[in-house]
């Protein structure tokens, strides 16, 4: 692999915008590594959807760059929006469209394909989006969840590199989140996903990396495994009947840092090395003799951890 | 007195010819926590506000703590305070102002000085001690949101009605407004509906499900979460194939299924009935090379729970 | 949600362009397409209006010949085809913005210029077709009653007398060639052009549609001011009410300039387009 295609997706440095005298974003870094699929979180008002039409070319930036696939946004704007597929938070289409002709229009916009294949293309677009039944109905007619699979639909028509998509499942009944994260889950592979969410389990579900944004600023940035299970790796193990010197076995092994035996029928065990605990943990307290039920890694939740980061910048600022 | 703060009977509501409620029957217990799911359209909005007297039912009945709606409608809705979806406030007036408007809107008189310092505390609670002057004009969605659930608690009503009241919320606002709810458990009933199943998860104690106008599932919390208990979670790194293969072949796994997430695959594995459980651990650590991350009884969530409910009504 | 497999693209299939006004093709027959249907039905019912209120006015007090009727028909159809121009398209670039679809469209691999040009791109061909084919419509029905009331032995399919005959019969209008026919025309087209290209510019630059239709509307009636307040020749002449002001020159029989107006006038239509470009390609959206 070159450099060109091992840079990330998306690169964010130091990036600044103003509206009037109101400082919304003050340094925004953010790089997201291709074909990941990467949750965006903050409060409300803390620069989200700003950072998002920034990348768009919607807003300008008042210091900083941004690149898309090697792209600048403000000088190249035109090859970096070729390589965006966006959903912005509140979509709005020219309301004498159908479903169909806001596909067509997207995919033209990106594709140079004989009209054929066009049309296979956006057909391939709409069965995959779940909108086969509503591809005659006017945009205006569509109800909430229907305009958001639209909107990501349109979004994807296009076969861009990077998604970027602004709250793509605010809105939507269990069932329509279900149904987009699996979308979602499914795009990873062809695409690189920056989205922003406010439903924590969201991200939990499908993000494999993650940036926090508060008062413009990012405030913590990493892979999600980072945030979830921390620097030590923790798992926890549950047990029926005796623990036979299980214990004992596992405190003489290198990988294991310390064994605690809870009151509730658990034993946690801190270890340093994750690929030999996940190989040789189980089989330890199995060759004990131990009959165990339940095994796995102690995670915190992604809300505590959301609490601590956007709360402890609160008292900072 | 009823020990009921809500109950419908065969509630039923249509515009012109479409069908909304079909037969709604809910029957809320005082002091419960009652969390009211649906998909978009199902008619959770509906039923609530053919409660409050905002839309006229086309059939049946509605009780609130025991009184008739049809007869006593206003005096039912002196004990309730209701947040609908999208709160909209009179914009000349401010925060506290819009509070103490309707705390005067309820019957009893309350000291002037008192009222004030407990619509700055529900302010202060809700986030928004900030904007106490602040003319309701141009809040944000988030902001009358909080708004909203405070002037629905100003009055102290033994009954809450929350139109989602936590949708236009970030994740610290929704972790506040549930810390709200939780801190009227065993004080008040809170009949609230929402699309975020895993706040259903946290706080209520009672699930009522509505799908095309007719509640398909109504029970606690702890029914619903019960599935079986013969399917194990299994998360491996590395090739299984062969693993799975044998697992298959046993007489008392009666299916394995496989899904990748992220660099792993989550096996869910179902024993038959009388299946010696202890056995399945050994089974697959026979193969010396798979490394384990997870192995535990599958948990069941509140969305599998509602998915599969909801998504079976919706196929008939 | 389904589980489709997506047929893999081309490499080839990934549109290259990067020019100032990638886009502005498909955008232009979108806008075409969208609005095609609406503007024809409104010139064609404008257009009947109009002959049916001159036609009522001749029925109440008849001029000396029914043809006569197409003279005031001609120079009111320019007038309401540039008012009906500026009401059209007040809304255009404006709304758009407002209601969040011009962010919509800029948001894909389109330069931001042809949404602009794309605008104005899909108006040309029916101001064109308007201004050129209502009036010899009108003219054809005209004639074809004047000719069952034995007025005249108009032949309807020549269009050169078609346009000649009421004004060679007409004893208070100035006999005019053909050709300066054409070059009134030609002026009058140039003349929407411009004031098209101005609602253009001012749609990105106003934000209430009120303010922009009140400022629209000014546009021609300061190009005929500025032709009629005696100004120095040289300075009209750097403006489009040269074109104007010598259409009204030819309207009352004088000599008339059209190549000079014709590309004056199109310079800043062209400008104010490129101005009007510039701006929407700084703003933010």
């Amino acid at each position: 692999m070159n450099a060109e295609t091992t840079r990330p997706a998306i690169e964010v440095r130091s990036l600044r915008k103003k509206f009037g005298r109101t400082e919304v974003l003050r340094s925004v870094d953010l790089e997201i590594p291709r074909n990941s699929v990467f949750g965006f979180l903050g409060p409300n008002g803390a620069g989200k959807t700003t950072t998002m039409k920034i990348l768009v070319g919607l807003l300008h930036a008042n210091g900083g760059s941004a690149s898309i696939m090697g792209h600048d946004v403000a000088r190249d704007s035109l090859q970096a929006r070729a390589a965006i597929g966006y959903l912005p938070q509140a979509a709005s289409y020219w309301k004498h469209l159908k479903v169909r002709g806001v596909l067509n229009f997207t995919a033209q916009r990106y594709l140079d394909l004989p009209r054929p294949q066009l049309r296979q293309h956006v057909d391939e677009t709409i069965e995959l989006a779940g909108l086969t039944d509503l591809v005659d109905r006017k945009v205006a007619k569509l109800s909430g969840g229907e305009r958001q699979r639209l909107g990501i639909a349109e979004a994807w028509v296009g076969r861009p590199d990077v998604l970027i998509l602004d709250e793509p499942s605010s809105g939507l009944d269990p069932e329509g989140r279900h149904e987009v994260l699996s979308l979602l889950d499914r795009l990873r592979k062809d695409a690189t996903i920056l989205y922003s969410t406010h439903i924590l389990d969201d991200i939990e579900r499908i993000a494999d990396h993650i940036a926090v944004i508060d008062n413009g600023s990012i405030v913590a940035q990493g892979s999600i495994d980072s945030f979830l299970v921390g620097s030590t790796a923790l798992y926890s193990v549950g047990f029926s009947g005796p623990l036979f010197g299980a214990v004992e076995a596992l405190q003489t092994e290198a990988w294991v840092d310390a064994v605690e035996p809870e009151t509730d029928g658990r034993v946690t065990v801190a270890v340093n090395d994750r690929s030999h605990a996940e190989l040789e943990l189980l089989r330890s307290f199995v060759a004990s003799g131990v009959s165990v039920t339940d095994f796995r890694p102690a995670r915190r939740s992604l809300e505590d951890i959301y609490l601590e980061i956007v709360g402890a910048d609160d008292d900072d600022g | 007195m009823t020990d009921l703060a809500l109950q419908t009977h065969e509630l039923r509501k249509h515009f012109g010819s479409t069908q909304v409620l079909r037969s709604v029957d809910l029957a809320i217990p005082r002091h419960s926590i009652y969390g009211f799911l649906g998909p978009n359209g199902a008619g959770k909005s509906t039923t609530m506000k053919t409660v409050m007297g905002l839309l006229r039912p086309s059939g049946g009945s509605i009780e609130v703590f025991g009184r008739d709606t049809r007869r006593y409608g206003p005096s039912a809705r002196a004990h309730i305070g209701y947040l609908p979806q999208h709160p909209r406030f009179h914009p000349y007036r401010t925060c506290r102002q819009t509070l103490l408007f309707v705390a005067a809107l309820y019957p009893g008189h309350r000291d002037r000085r008192e009222l004030r310092d407990h619509a700055d505390e529900l302010l202060d609670a809700v986030g928004l001690s900030d904007l106490a002057n602040r003319r309701t004009h141009g809040l944000s969605g988030g902001e009358s949101q909080r708004l909203g659930l405070a002037q629905a608690l100003i009055a102290e009503p033994e009954l809450l009605i929350l139109d989602e009241p936590a949708a236009a919320l970030d994740p610290e606002g929704r972790h506040d407004v549930l810390e709200i709810i939780e801190g009227l458990r065993g004080r008040t009933t809170v009949f609230y509906s929402t699309h975020i199943l895993e706040d259903v998860q946290r706080v209520s104690d009672r699930v009522a499900m509505i799908s095309n106008g007719r509640i398909v599932a109504d029970g606690p919390l702890t029914d619903l979460l019960s599935g079986d208990d013969s399917s194990w979670t299994i998360r491996t790194l590395g090739s299984s194939e062969a693993v799975q293969a044998r697992l298959s072949s046993e007489p008392w796994v009666s299916s394995v299924d496989v899904s990748r997430r992220r660099d792993s695959d989550v096996w869910t594995v179902r024993l038959a009935a009388g299946a010696p459980e202890e056995q399945l651990l050994p089974t697959i650590l026979a193969d010396n090379q798979l490394a384990i991350a997870e192995f535990h009884p599958s948990d069941h969530t509140l969305e599998d729970a509602y998915l599969a409910i909801v998504g079976h009504n919706n196929e008939h | 949600m389904t589980t489709a497999e997506a047929t893999p693209l081309p490499a080839s299939a990934r549109s290259r362009s990067t020019g100032l006004t990638r886009g502005l093709g498909g955008l232009t027959r979108a806008e075409a397409r969208r609005w095609l249907p609406w503007r024809t039905a409104g010139f064609i019912v404008l257009g009947l209006g109009l002959l049916a209120a001159l036609y009522a006015n001749w029925l109440i007090q008849p001029a000396k010949t029914l043809t006569e009727l197409l003279y005031p028909f001609f120079g009111l159809w320019f007038a309401l085809l540039i008012l009906a121009t500026v009401a059209m398209t007040q809304g255009m670039v404006a709304s758009e913005i407002s209601q969040g679809t011009a962010a919509w469209v800029v948001s894909k691999p389109v330069a931001r210029p042809a949404f602009i040009l794309s605008k104005f791109a899909a108006l040309v061909p029916i101001v064109v077709v308007a201004m050129v084919g209502i009036p010899g419509l009108a003219a054809r029905w005209v004639f074809s009653i004047a000719e069952s009331e034995g007025q005249t032995e108009f032949n309807a399919g020549d269009l050169v007398r078609l346009l000649e005959e009421p004004l060679a019969r007409n004893d208070y209008m100035p006999l005019m060639d053909f050709d300066v026919h054409l070059g009134i025309l030609a002026l009058m087209i140039f003349l929407i052009l411009v004031a098209a290209a101005a609602m253009v510019l001012l749609g990105c630059l106003l934000r209430h549609a009120t303010a922009i239709l009140v400022a629209g509307l000014m546009v021609p009636i300061a190009l005929v001011v500025l032709a009629n307040v005696g100004l120095d020749q040289q300075v009209v002449s750097l403006t489009p009410a040269w074109a104007m002001d010598s259409m009204l020159d030819g309207i009352a029989g004088n000599p008339v300039s059209v190549l000079g107006p014709s590309i004056v006038a199109t310079l800043w239509t062209v400008g104010l387009l490129g101005l009007a470009s510039w701006w929407f390609n700084r703003r933010e959206l």
